[in-house]
């Protein structure tokens, strides 16, 4: 009785085994050496894990595969299709899991928007969650370098995850195009040429707001954002332009519960509230912020207030100010259209993280435009990569010689849609024109 | 003072949700002799159920109904189901069974909810500050947490002292077979607490989940600090959950709050709050070695564990 | 290895059911270790893994040979485990605070050497003859230090002491903001140097990593047979009367606690140099846990059988994960069937029915 039961448990085990690795890769393996064929009575898994694993809503995705060439986009006004085209395949590591899901949702949409609109490169996008972790994602990088083999490399959220991944890619000589992090080390000394920022250098956004809180004359700000990379670039861009600050107080990367940070601030009783939550943590800390009667004002990057983060707050959150590269009212005909398509593909006014993804993907489409379509040729992909000769929601765009953009930031102000009825960011000036990063000159890749 | 009270009142609060979930895993292992590495699901689970129904129903009372529910019917069938057969196995059957259940949970919860995190908002009469002190409003939501775990832990203690059920769960903590010779249906019995320990675990993931990201593992965390609180405490004493978590939950929020002050002077801001917030980590770790070292079986342990 | 005392074994049978379960699950190979049976499986895995790396050359799927690597490197950690698990009885769930220590002692000599900066005063090398027993020595000690403290305690104390040390290690290793804090570091740039040649290759590194794990598996197999194997066998079985017969049992736990500390912190340096990036996921107690999944797997008390573990595992995860991302779900469950099932492992159920055979 022992000894059958033993036998049938690890028969299903085996099965399980099997069933894993016949559907994984047509072949083989050892590990299955003990249950042999009999009993394969439980028709086990397989069909299960199915639905679970795509996180998003793979349903009303308007073409996953853009496998056919001029799909849907043919009544766009688009560029004519030249004869170029290809195969181009891309390896995507981002967040798709936990509170900051829907920044990489937000990349992902974005930067597939773009091959789909442009439609002449079949896109094959090799695409994993990284959990915010870095070394999930290291091994994400390794996987896809060595057993996948993809052209381009792109996707990472956060700047710890691209802290440990980028190193490795680009010193196998395969180029990454960040559609969002920006971390300083790499703006510097530890730049690569094959390494690009299409979205900003993580100081950027606080120094637009150091500058711009600056000029309202606010005297002493505390000064807040999660403990890692980007959160130290984040407050130092705020400092850089704004002055010291009263105080700066680290969080745990991925905290929810800021009762600890709130009573510090009611400690030091300052004039306003700078702060860097991008995310869930953007929610937790806004929400426990109003719960807690604190009345002192914020401002933030517009990563603390992007479209998720105001509707968790409400009405309340109308008139709240914050710094950008970009909003959906941008006046840039490039905009314009990109808003309107992504609307009609996803349902909803794209992020910040759309616009990324989206420019990101046009940027790629530009480099294969001029070295003939061909991925596989990094040195004609590289010179073409730093033309940015592609036509940017933000409107002017352009490389600094570290590879990182140079852009004008904007003033925005969370408003209600007088179209749609939900909260949104518009813009209301410039407070940095042509602005770039503090680390190019330490860069060695002189332009 | 304005900063020590606030702190003291986050304190108590990390306390006394931690307490919930030790009260369970230590009752469960006081009378049935298990360890149970999946108590930490069970937070999970509670706090899932109440992110979606509370989602769904926009009822804050609803929600916790049916995550603390959901949780003690969780835990009855995993009794049923596994841990029935576990009772007469060696530890090491019980660390790999129900390390099991968590590697499982973790994903299960992933499979039904997917992976973006809900949240439960905090109910809208609580959605207020109170003045505790002159010039500190406290949100009333976390007063009413640490009310809960008193009156949670209160009835949990009076089931134990004063009814006819507590004197058996008493009993079996001691003399398990003369309980079964008197007629007591102990299978029944051990369904019971157990469901009652899953029921608080998940009740304490359902009040601390406004300031958790609802996502896969979130109890894990909580379940590692049960252990602390267990070993400190005492492996089976009531009382010595108690202590326990109060003392760590306090020991934790004033080392987090005050480290990092600590090393403001010679070091600058950012790495003084990770060098502190690091080094507050481990302060309840501190705690636990000098008991270690000095009541091998915790502070209100049985001689023998 | 001799036949256990005729009294010994009179008096197990006379303690109760549970008790003689227990023993039953300790090890595998049990009375029947004086069978060839063990040695040979032992054998025949090992070639097995030899080979695996042509193999899976030959037919083309190169990215395969790193997979292999982690399979050696974490069989040898969780063969490591098995000496206090299965041969001790001492069920560590905090093993990974040892792994994680190797990770950081290589770690940081490879960090310093790349910065050119000096690590309490001695230079940094990524020279692995260097960094490899330089964590094998701190991993002792730590062994010493947690394995001292915790065991003081029984039982289910041990367990959730050796859990709560590995988590303070695990905080510890958070706090080095020098080597990236809970980011960890990258290491890209160094080489993989063992003695006079470049291991840089994923190849000649596999088999770097796979002649540590022969000698680990010679050397353990010789320390369990030893006298000195037979008394922490006999603390696990019944640690009063090995005290009574004058042995101090306290000592020999210890020992064997500390030498199992050692090899997998040496297994965590490895699993640096192989993936050039250290951070304090290595020592997750989630680590701790698969490092037991693996042992109990392949089979407790066999040694081979944390490789085997390790091997079911890896290659596992490595064919499923295109098919789900949820293959953990079905790592638990197969871990359930095993417990429930089959609580001698894979070993267990390999050398069972061979023995019937015989």
């Amino acid at each position: 009785m022992r000894i059958r039961r033993a036998t049938l448990w690890l028969a299903l085990l085996a099965a399980l085994a099997l069933v894993a690795s016949a559907c994984g890769d047509d072949d083989p393996e050892p590990a299955t050496d003990a249950g042999q064929t009999d009993a394969v009575q439980e028709p086990e898994p397989a069909t299960e894990p199915e639905p679970a694993e795509e996180p998003a809503e793979p349903a009303d995705e308007p073409e996953p595969e853009p496998a056919e060439e001029p799909a849907e986009p043919a009544d766009e006004p688009e560029p004519e299709p030249v004869v170029v085209g290809g195969e181009v395949k891309v390896g995507m590591i981002t967040t798709l899991s936990g509170g900051a899901a829907y920044l990489g949702e937000g990349v992902r949409d974005g930067f597939q928007l773009a091959f789909d609109l442009d439609g002449r490169y079949e896109l094959d996008l090799v695409i994993e969650d990284d959990a915010q972790d870095p070394a999930v994602g290291q091994q994400l990088a390794d996987r896809m370098l060595s057993r996948d083999e993809v052209d381009v490399m792109t996707g990472i959220i956060f700047s710890n995850v691209a802290g440990a991944v980028v190193p490795q890619v680009v010193s196998q000589d395969t180029i990454y195009l960040s559609p969002n992090a920006g971390p300083s080390p790499f703006a510097g000394a530890q730049c690569s040429e094959n390494y690009f920022v299409v979205s900003w250098q993580n100081d950027n956004p606080a120094e637009a707001m150091g500058e711009y809180v600056a000029g309202q004359g606010f005297g002493s700000v505390v000064a807040l954002a999660p403990n890692y990379q980007a959160g130290q670039d984040s407050v130092n861009g705020f400092k850089r332009n704004f002055g010291e600050v009263a105080a700066e107080i680290y969080t745990e990367l991925g905290a929810n519960d800021y009762a600890q940070a709130i009573a510090q601030i009611r400690d030091a009783d300052p004039d306003a509230v700078y702060f860097f939550y991008p995310g869930g943590m953007g929610i937790a800390f806004v929400q426990q912020y109003v719960a807690s009667g604190l009345e002192i004002p914020v401002f933030g990057p517009t990563f603390s207030f992007d479209e998720f983060i105001v509707d968790a707050i409400g009405e309340a959150a109308v008139g709240l100010r914050n710094s950008s590269f970009w909003a959906p009212d941008l006046d840039v005909p490039a905009n314009a259209a990109f808003v309107e398509a992504y609307r009609e593909a996803y349902g909803t006014t794209p992020t910040g993280y759309a616009a990324q993804g989206f420019d990101t993907g046009n940027l790629l489409i530009s480099a294969l435009d001029a070295n003939g379509g061909d991925p596989s040729d990094i040195a004609g992909l590289r010179a073409a990569l730093r033309e940015a000769n592609f036509d940017s929601v933000r409107g002017d765009f352009e490389f600094n010689s570290n590879n990182h953009p140079i852009q004008d930031w904007y003033l925005l102000e969370v408003v209600q849609d007088p179209v749609h009825g939900d909260l949104t960011n518009t813009v209301v000036e410039v407070i940095l024109e042509d602005h770039a990063d503090a680390y190019a000159a330490e860069c060695p890749l002189g332009g | 003072m304005q900063l020590f009270v606030e702190q003291t009142l986050n304190g108590l609060q990390l306390g006394f949700t931690l307490l919930m979930v030790s009260a369970g895993l230590t009752l469960i292992f006081g009378i049935m002799n298990i360890i149970n590495l999946a108590h930490g699901s069970l937070f999970m689970v509670g706090a899932f159920v109440a992110a979606d129904v509370g989602g769904r129903t926009g009822n804050y009372a609803v929600a916790l109904l049916a995550g603390t529910a959901a949780a003690a019917v969780v835990g009855m069938f995993v009794e049923f189901v596994l841990i029935r057969r576990l009772y007469l196995r060696d530890h090491l059957d019980q660390v790999l069974a129900t390390f099991a259940l968590v590697l499982m949970a973790n994903e299960a919860v992933q499979m039904i909810w997917g992976t973006r995190p809900g949240g439960v908002s905090t109910p809208a009469f609580l959605d207020r500050t109170v003045t505790v002190f002159p010039g500190l409003p406290y949100p009333a939501y976390r007063l009413a947490i640490i009310a809960a775990g008193i009156a949670a832990i209160s009835s949990l203690y009076l089931l134990v002292d004063r009814t006819r059920i507590g004197m058996w769960i008493r009993a079996g903590t001691t003399h398990r077979e003369l309980l079964g010779a008197f007629g007591v249906n102990v299978r029944l019995l051990y369904t019971l607490v157990f469901a009652i320990g899953a029921g608080l675990a998940g009740f304490a993931g359902v009040v601390a989940s406004p300031f958790l990201s609802v996502e896969s593992g979130v109890g894990d965390n909580f379940l590692i600090l049960s252990f602390v609180v267990i070993v400190v405490g005492g492996i089976g004493s009531l009382k010595g959950a108690v202590y326990g978590s109060l003392l760590l939950g306090l020991v934790d929020t004033w080392a987090r709050t005050y480290l990092p002050l600590g090393f403001d002077g010679f070091l600058d801001a950012s790495t003084a709050a990770t060098v502190g917030a690091s080094v507050a980590s481990a302060s309840i770790y501190v705690v636990m070695i000098v008991v270690l070292v000095v009541k091998p079986n915790g502070l209100f342990g049985l001689p023998d564990g | 290895m001799a036949e256990p005392a005729a009294a010994e074994t009179r008096s197990r049978r006379s303690r109760s059911e549970r008790d003689r379960s227990e023993r039953d699950r300790f090890e595998v190979f049990g009375d029947r270790s004086a069978s060839r049976w063990p040695l040979v499986l032992t054998a025949v895995v090992m070639a097995a893994l030899a080979a695996a790396p042509v193999w899976v050359e030959a037919t083309d799927r190169g990215y395969l040979v790193t997979v292999l690597t982690r399979v050696v490197i974490f069989g040898l950690a969780a063969m490591s485990l098995d000496l206090v698990v299965g041969y001790g009885g001492m069920v560590s769930l905090g093993h990974a605070a040892f792994f994680g220590a190797g990770a950081y002692t290589a770690g940081a000599l490879t960090f310093h050497s790349l910065d050119g900066s000096a690590l309490l005063g001695i230079p940094g090398t990524d020279q692995a003859l260097i960094t490899w027993p330089a964590a094998a020595v701190i991993g002792g000690l730590l062994g010493v230090v947690i394995g001292g403290l915790s065991l003081r305690t029984r039982g289910v104390y041990f367990i959730m002491a050796t859990l709560a040390f590995n988590q303070m290690v695990y905080f510890l290793f958070n706090a080095l903001e020098i080597y990236g804090g809970d980011d960890g570091v990258g290491l890209f740039a160094a080489g993989r140097s063992i003695g006079p040649f470049d291991a840089s290759d994923d190849l000649v590194f596999f088999y770097v990593c796979f002649a540590v794990l022969t000698v680990s598996v010679v050397l353990l197999n010789l320390v369990v047979r030893s006298p000195f194997g037979r008394v922490v066998r006999g603390c696990r079985d019944n640690q009063a009367r090995m005290a009574a017969l004058g042995y101090q049992t306290y000592r020999y736990r210890l020992a064997a606690f500390a030498l199992s500390a050692s090899i997998t912190s040496l297994a965590g340096a490895m699993a640096v140099t192989e993936s050039q990036f250290l951070s304090p996921t290595y020592a997750e107690w989630s680590e701790s846990g698969e490092l037991l999944l693996m042992v109990i797997i392949g089979g407790l008390g066999s040694l081979i059988g944390g490789i085997i573990g390790a091997a079911a595992l890896f290659l596992l995860e490595e064919f499923s994960i295109d098919v789900t991302d949820n293959w953990q779900f079905f790592v638990g469950l197969g871990l359930l069937a095993v417990v429930l099932g089959a609580p001698r492992g894979l070993t267990g159920a390999l050398l069972g029915r061979e023995r019937r055979n015989v």
